[in-house]
């Protein structure tokens, strides 16, 4: 789950490379997005709630 | 051939190098020393690999606000993370995570590297005059020795944090308290 979410930077980084600009802004705002996912399951996980 | 110079994306190139330099010492501290890194750990070293992804795009694309903006939500990002980890164990008796260096927590330094990022980023983003001429921007990529090796350095840095985080966790969430190497425990199996 967190490697994913450094997958996901390095794929940003290397469209950027590549000279793709837009995707590679894209999949960084989506790999921040991804991290506030993974924040948020840690969270959430330490505090053990039951829905 | 002309080598377009531009001074605002030597200043990310620097950047990137700076953040490069962070995340080399947190490596130093965990192989160094030998101290695993936690999940909020790696959540802050993402945070910083999003920070320098938004100075690459500069150096890379020429500068914009839109890739500020990108480090700037990393930073607020890793500074939400490294503010927990604090007020985790902000109280007596609460322990601590890791050996403190120069009396500080690796935590609190993370902590105060993404406040100071914040600073920086904003009074980056108030010199707009580095936006005034976008027409001038090249559509190549920079070739400059202090670019390439910014971007260089920066690949290399973001693979060994994948690697390593690959290692820690596998493709799971990775444990409260890591004791091990998950992936190379399965492979002594």
């Amino acid at each position: 789950m967190m490697a994913t979410a450094f997958l996901a930077f390095l794929i940003s980084i290397l469209l950027a490379l590549s000279g793709r600009q837009r995707t590679a802004f894209g999949v960084a705002m989506l790999a921040i997005g991804w991290s506030i996912v993974v924040f948020g399951y840690h969270l959430t996980d330490r505090l053990d709630l039951q829905f | 051939m002309k080598v377009y110079r531009d001074p605002w994306r030597a200043a990310n190139a620097c950047f990137v190098l700076g953040v490069c330099a962070i995340l080399l010492g947190a490596f130093a501290v965990q192989f160094g020393a030998r101290e695993i890194p936690c999940p909020l750990c790696l959540l802050q070293r993402l945070a910083l690999l999003g920070v320098g992804t938004g100075a690459l795009m500069n150096v890379v694309f020429g500068v914009r606000p839109r890739y500020y903006g990108v480090s700037l939500a990393s930073a607020i990002f890793g500074g939400i993370v490294a503010g927990r980890q604090v007020l985790l164990h902000i109280a007596p008796g609460t322990g601590s995570y890791g050996s403190p260096i120069w009396g500080l927590h690796l935590y609190t330094w993370s902590f105060i590297a993404f406040v100071g990022t914040c600073v920086i980023l904003s009074a980056m983003l108030v010199l707009d005059s580095q936006f005034a001429h976008p027409l001038e921007r090249p559509t190549r990529l920079p070739t400059s020795r202090l670019h390439r090796t910014a971007v260089a350095s920066f690949v290399l840095i973001a693979v060994a944090n994948l690697a390593v985080t690959l290692l820690l966790c596998g493709l799971g969430p990775c444990p409260a308290d890591p004791t091990g190497y998950q992936w190379l425990t399965w492979l002594d199996q």
